[in-house]
């Protein structure tokens, strides 16, 4: 494709804020997104922000004992848009972002800090009951639903306490029904696990070399498709999960880029083919996965098994000197994305020409 | 170029480095007269030329741009896709941008903002605190440990001498087989018992479709209604794009249930023209036609499904709104040549008709 029809990405509008921001989410359905974080006395802070023409304008914050590490708003519908957060001593709150005086919902059941969280089924009908999973320092992976309280709804923990791995990454995916649901985690010594909530047990398990910072499936409510993880060392690794193989497992594509930690994954809402990955050195890729003339092949058995396709690269620009640590894009406008680094710093960025893809 | 200086850098570089880490060059063992204009500009080898170019950008060797640049566009005639002629840029300012750019891109958003604000005010008008959902709650009274460091127990020390006595290769070869054998029959069986689950899905779905319209949630406020619609719009996109047509068709089915709009409609229409449903098509286009008289996309898709149902004169007629609307368009130009076509031999019968009737 010619270098003009490339898709551009443009900063719209950055800010500079007094704290170490750890996440930052669209507010669905509205021109507002949230930022979360906290200030180096060790409060936490969560702010929400809205677009006005030219740039950005603070609406409200609210202040809490300590750092808010990840937050969603995946789990809650349209017309309560509850934010559903994580923070450094393992609680999970969520809160009515116009009445956060007390959160309306509150577990202190992990013992470290929730590194991630993930929501699903809050604005889709027919695909489950509203459900928020977290993953820990502490190890353990945790499913819950907010018509539960105290007690986790699901949980898959490490049978020696000494021995746990540090859970960084989570991700909802295959809840195309009712009943079908899975959680993957990843975790610090490289593993992936893909834990089937409808039979309650671990399906699929993967090593690879690094710690996995950033996982997600391409689209939570369909028939498992795609799985991305992102690590340390710059490895990006594409699974197709439609098939598996005894023997062979998931078919794989691996890229290497950033030339740095890979930060987190991000599929374009409206083409779950087009993803972003953030990278340690302030920098995006933009991705396009090409599916294999046939998905399927079978072996000399007869039994299916899964083709890798490619990964392309679409845009590689540098938007910061730091660390992009969060990326989110906005379901209701194709294109539109913001970002927030080490430096501080919030940026609105525009993606153009996505919808020739 | 100087060759004997470069082959001289390669002996005679920083000491410290060549016992622990081999340079480039002698790593892909590329002649060092290579290392010319005259090669650079006639090779070939897109393998190597991006070595070469790995080479010259490390500088290792020494500093010559313009020998890399020169390698650089000779690598994007030879193999235009190479990851290494992917340059990093930075993230554009608003002020690199030409002012029709700008001024697109912000009425653009402008008009996203407008649009969603009002959308955003609706929902917190209607804000309830409550989460309505009809599936339970999940109820799981296990918890799943893992096994993290699972050993394998079977396995003999080298120093273990008895055990070693009593292994027989062949034996565990054989179970190794049989293990094997397991496996692929229990895949083999997940996988017919996949296809039979899907089968009895197709039936039920078949079977129950009226019931399941009545499950969709009717929505309290149009903003939800468009978003929704307009989620599952997108997700019906993506199948289509990747083949899924009756996935598509579902999506775009669910999208225009919930709020019906011309843009859910003409997907659903295409998506029947792809699944050679024509009489269904049709219907779409004509609905889409009803809302917005001179939709392009309609015209043209009405035409597609009309000259397959073989109504060739109406299928005409749709065309040529298409055409109208947008002269330029090179598939509409391409269908209403094979209408034409088909046409003639009509116009032909009819005009014998015509005669008929003035004598």
């Amino acid at each position: 494709m010619d270098r003009l029809e490339r898709p551009q990405i443009i900063c719209h509008a950055e800010k500079s804020l007094e704290y170490s921001i750890h996440d930052v989410k669209w507010v669905p359905c509205s021109a507002k997104f949230v930022s979360v974080g906290g200030k180096s006395n060790g409060a936490g802070l969560v702010e929400i922000y809205s677009m006005t023409g030219e740039g950005l304008e603070k609406v409200s914050e609210f202040t809490r004992k300590d750092h808010f590490k990840c937050c969603t708003f995946d789990a809650s519908s349209l017309r309560n848009r509850h934010l559903a957060t994580g923070d450094f001593s393992g609680r999970l709150q969520i809160w009515d972002l116009e009445d956060s005086i007390w959160p309306i919902y509150k577990t202190t059941e992990h013992r470290s800090i929730i590194n991630a969280i993930d929501g699903v089924a809050g604005q889709n009908s027919g695909c489950g009951a509203p459900e928020i999973v977290t993953g820990s320092r502490d190890g353990s992976v945790m499913v819950w639903d907010v018509r539960q309280k105290d007690t986790p709804v699901a949980k898959f923990v490490p049978s020696d306490e000494n021995s746990a791995r540090d859970c960084w990454s989570v991700a909802f995916g295959n809840s195309y029904n009712n009943e079908e649901r899975v959680v993957a985690a990843g975790y610090d010594n490289g593993d992936i696990k893909i834990y089937d909530l409808k039979a309650m047990k671990l399906k699929w398990s993967k090593c690879v070399k690094n710690g996995v910072v950033g996982l997600q499936f391409d689209r939570k409510n369909i028939t498992m498709n795609k799985l991305v993880a992102t690590t340390l060392e710059s490895k990006i690794y594409c699974y197709d999960v439609r098939t598996k193989h005894p023997k062979k497992g998931f078919a794989c594509v691996t890229e290497k880029a950033h030339k740095s930690t890979v930060w987190s994954i991000k599929h374009l809402p409206q083409n779950r083919e087009i993803f972003m990955t953030t990278g340690g050195t302030g920098s995006l890729c933009l991705w396009k996965y090409i599916y294999p003339d046939r998905r399927v092949e079978k072996d000399a058995d007869g039994i299916p098994y899964g083709v890798a396709g490619e990964l392309s690269n679409l845009q590689n620009a540098t938007v910061s000197e730091q660390p992009i640590t969060a990326f989110d894009w906005c379901v209701d406008k194709m294109g539109l994305a913001v970002s927030s680094a080490y430096d501080q710093t919030i940026r609105v960025l525009i993606v153009t020409k996505l919808n020739l893809y | 170029m100087p060759l004997d200086d470069l082959s001289k850098l390669v002996d005679h570089s920083d000491p410290r480095n060549i016992p622990s880490t081999e340079t480039l060059l002698s790593k892909y063992n590329i002649p060092i007269t290579h290392f010319d204009f005259d090669y650079v500009k006639t090779c070939n080898d897109g393998r190597e030329l991006e070595k070469m170019l790995q080479i010259l950008r490390s500088g290792e060797e020494g500093y010559y741009p313009d020998l890399a640049k020169c390698t650089e566009d000779r690598l994007r005639v030879v193999k235009p896709k190479s990851k290494h002629l992917k340059e990093q840029v930075r993230v554009l300012r608003k002020n690199e941008l030409n002012k029709e750019e700008v001024n697109e891109i912000n009425s653009d958003l402008e008009h996203f903002v407008s649009d969603v604000n009002k959308k955003d005010k609706e929902l917190d008008s209607r804000k309830c605190k409550k989460t309505f959902c009809d599936v339970e709650v999940r109820r799981c009274k296990t918890e799943i440990v893992e096994e993290n460091n699972k050993v394998n127990d079977k396995r003999i020390a080298a120093t273990d001498y008895s055990s070693w006595d009593k292994y027989d290769p062949d034996t565990e070869l054989l179970k190794m087989d049989i293990e094997d054998e397991k496996e692929k029959k229990t895949a083999l069986e997940e996988k017919e018992k996949k296809e039979k689950e899907l089968k009895q899905l197709k039936e039920k779905s078949g079977k129950t479709k009226a019931k399941k319209s009545v499950t969709f949630n009717q929505f309290a406020t149009e903003a939800e209604a468009i978003f929704h619609s307009e989620r599952e719009r997108e997700k019906g996109n993506e199948f289509f794009r990747a083949g899924d047509f009756e996935d598509a068709l579902h999506c775009y089915s669910n999208s225009i249930r919930m709020k019906t709009s011309v843009n859910n409609l003409n997907n659903r229409a295409v998506t029947y023209l792809k699944l050679k449903k024509y009489e269904e098509a049709l219907k779409d286009c004509n609905k889409v036609l009803t809302i917005d008289k001179e939709n392009i996309k309609a015209n043209i898709r009405k035409a597609e499904a009309l000259k397959k149902l073989q109504r060739y004169e109406e299928a005409m007629d749709a065309i040529e709104l298409a055409i109208q609307k947008d002269p330029n368009n090179p598939a509409s130009q391409e269908l209403a040549d094979a209408i034409r076509k088909k046409c003639c031999r009509e116009v032909q019968n009819t005009r014998m008709k015509i005669i008929e009737i003035e004598e």
